[in-house]
């Protein structure tokens, strides 16, 4: 995945209504399909993860402007997104505290042209997401942010936390993933 | 390639493979929904502003007929409340967004302290609401006595009078009494992902 660069906006504060929309559809464009993996990791069905996406478009609309050029777009939408994600989780918490399990409906769409082939993949990808769902914030946040192919000092900078930080982090993350998968080391 | 390295690797295929579904909203839709709904957002900012605004000049009037000491302290505390009420608006609205962009170590302390604020506000308020029900509580049998013929003749004047005002000022407390439960629920729940 590469990042959008956007030289020319090394700070958003005080820009037009005009250049705030223009950012605003580049950004979405570029990483639609990272915020929707992002929302499935967070919302169990299709339109929860409808309403998360709308909710982190809100939100990185609104924080548009304090947007001052000091990590990269990719950076402020993984922030926006995860943070948005992490609030959907709380609000969750206290809607369902425990979901249940026929709940956990997880939709993916695939375009395989081999119907089994594409069976398998989706039911492959439907555990993948229902076992991020399940595990705590942190490991489902440092997991999501490293499948999705960023480095250890940018999810660093997206969560906050030390890169050494996320190394012991992503390395639990990693065993609890497995074994919510049911895979053996 | 080590076992590790393929596990993680069929990983990060399964995952960016998968877009999830749903209505696929173009980002130039996107960018209408989210313009109608920061609208959304300021239309409500304004409704609560002219419900102060009416609030002042309701009491600014009054306070043109009546200058009795007890209506002064009640309009005085209505004008204190509502300027509270105007500023706490103000800074909810402008800090809404400007930390979703922050890390989300920091967005998780900005949201608690937000929401401990929110906290504050609610008991505040709550406890404003009691004092000012306890007033009218404690001032009702002073009216009644000051008004007793009137009210003999026709109790549906009492009855309304008293009535409207309890009811209002319990409802309030319900209201207020469900929102600081709440705000004490979304803060456990804060902290209890704050802490997995």
């Amino acid at each position: 995945m590469t990042d959008v660069p956007y030289p020319d906006t090394a700070t958003l504060a005080g820009v037009t209504d005009e250049e705030r929309a223009r950012t605003f559809t580049a950004w979405m464009t570029a990483h639609a399909a990272s915020v929707r993996r992002a929302a499935a990791s967070y919302a169990h069905t299709a339109a929860e993860q409808d309403d998360l996406v709308q909710q982190i478009a809100l939100a990185l609309w609104g924080a548009l402007p304090s947007f001052r050029g000091e990590c990269s777009a990719r950076t402020f939408v993984f922030r926006v997104a995860h943070n948005q994600g992490a609030h959907f989780a709380t609000r969750e918490r206290l809607r369902r505290p425990h979901p249940d399990a026929d709940e956990r409906v997880c939709a993916i769409v695939d375009h395989a042209p081999d119907p089994e082939a594409a069976l398998d993949a989706h039911r492959r990808r439907e555990r993948m997401f229902a076992a991020l769902r399940g595990l705590p914030l942190p490991h489902r946040q440092v997991l999501t942010l490293a499948l999705e192919g960023l480095g250890h000092d940018e999810i660093a900078a997206v969560l906050g936390v030390t890169v050494n930080n996320v190394n012991v982090r992503l390395s639990r993350a990693r065993d609890a993933l497995r074994t919510s998968l049911g895979g053996e080391r | 390639m080590s076992r590790d390295d393929d596990e993680w690797a069929a990983w990060a295929r399964d995952f960016q493979g998968s877009p999830a579904e749903g209505d696929a909203e173009t980002p130039a839709a996107m960018l209408a929904r989210v313009r109608r709904e920061t609208w959304k957002q300021r239309r409500a900012y304004l409704w609560e502003a002219l419900a102060c605004v009416v609030l002042i000049g309701f009491y600014v009037v009054m306070l043109g007929r009546q200058r009795a000491t007890w209506f002064v302290v009640m309009a005085s505390a209505n004008f204190v409340f509502a300027a509270l009420w105007m500023g706490y608006l103000t800074h909810t609205l402008r800090g809404t967004w400007s930390a979703a962009g922050a890390d989300a170590r920091t967005f998780v302390a900005l949201t608690r302290a937000r929401r401990a604020a929110e906290h504050r506000w609610f008991r505040f308020s709550r406890a404003l609401t009691a004092a000012m029900l306890l007033f009218v509580v404690a001032w009702a049998p002073f009216v009644l006595r000051a008004r007793w013929e009137r009210y003999a003749a026709e109790p549906w004047r009492a009855v309304v009078g008293f009535g409207v005002a309890l009811l209002i000022g319990v409802a309030a407390m319900v209201h207020q009494t469900r929102k600081l439960e709440r705000a004490e629920r979304e803060l456990a729940a804060l902290d209890a992902a704050a802490g997995e």
